[in-house]
């Protein structure tokens, strides 16, 4: 069975979330309360050493970006351009509210 | 896990802690039935979505059944229930299917995706 790994920074001013493993219904609450829990202002979740994700994994991250933007925070998704959310999140049409950034050096 | 020439099947129970195994499933499938990397992640999904929409729908078990020929793929799943909307992102599981693949569901609940092998 597999657990999922998440290790919590900060990176010029941003709490920056790095989940490592794979992401589905039974490891995608545990990221969920993760996400629910963190109370600063600009948020990245780090996505480059996911290694599958399915729809639940991203249901908690439209859930967590709800969660920020109606606080009035700013809310970051990593993940590597031609990876596997990149595809999930243009075959759900998700990809018009959420836009990947490609390295962790890109949070402005 | 059986193996019937070039078909294979895995029961599981609905129970989200065996996603694990339905990938490990298709992934030890791929060889015998002669897919592609691209095929692969897509029956990947395909297959955690289904065990994914069986645990929501409260069915108790799962059983896949993946098969090829004359250059295509198909997956066909028992135990699946009625294809559902996941919460949060609210994301229609059957269009999701649907993008993935050629989705037909039967009276009786059966889904068969099915494709022709990635270039």
């Amino acid at each position: 069975m597999v657990e999922l790994g998440i290790e919590i920074t900060t990176y010029r001013g941003w709490q920056v979330i790095a989940v490592r493993g794979d992401l589905d219904l039974y490891t995608s609450p545990s990221l969920r309360t993760n996400l629910h829990e963190v109370s600063d202002d600009k948020i990245a979740l780090d996505l480059t050493d996911v290694t599958f994700i399915d729809s639940s994994g991203l249901g908690a991250i439209v859930g967590a970006l709800k969660h920020v933007r109606e606080r009035g925070g700013a809310f970051a998704v990593i993940a590597q351009p031609e990876g596997s959310l990149t595809r999930l999140l243009s075959l759900t049409g998700l990809d018009q509210i959420v836009s990947p950034l490609g390295r962790r050096e890109d949070l402005a | 896990m059986s193996d019937a020439g070039t078909s294979f099947r895995l029961r599981v129970a609905a129970d989200p802690a065996l996603g694990v195994t339905v990938r490990t499933f298709v992934r030890s499938s791929a060889p015998g039935l002669g897919l592609r990397d691209e095929d692969v992640e897509t029956l990947c999904l395909a297959a955690t979505e289904l065990l994914a929409n069986a645990v929501e729908a409260d069915e108790r078990a799962l059983e896949l059944t993946l098969e090829a020929a004359d250059g295509r793929w198909t997956l066909r799943a028992t135990g699946v229930g009625p294809l559902r909307t996941v919460a949060d992102a609210e994301i229609d599981r059957r269009a999701l299917l649907s993008g993935l693949a050629s989705l037909a569901v039967d009276p009786s609940g059966e889904v068969e995706l099915s494709a022709a092998f990635a270039d």
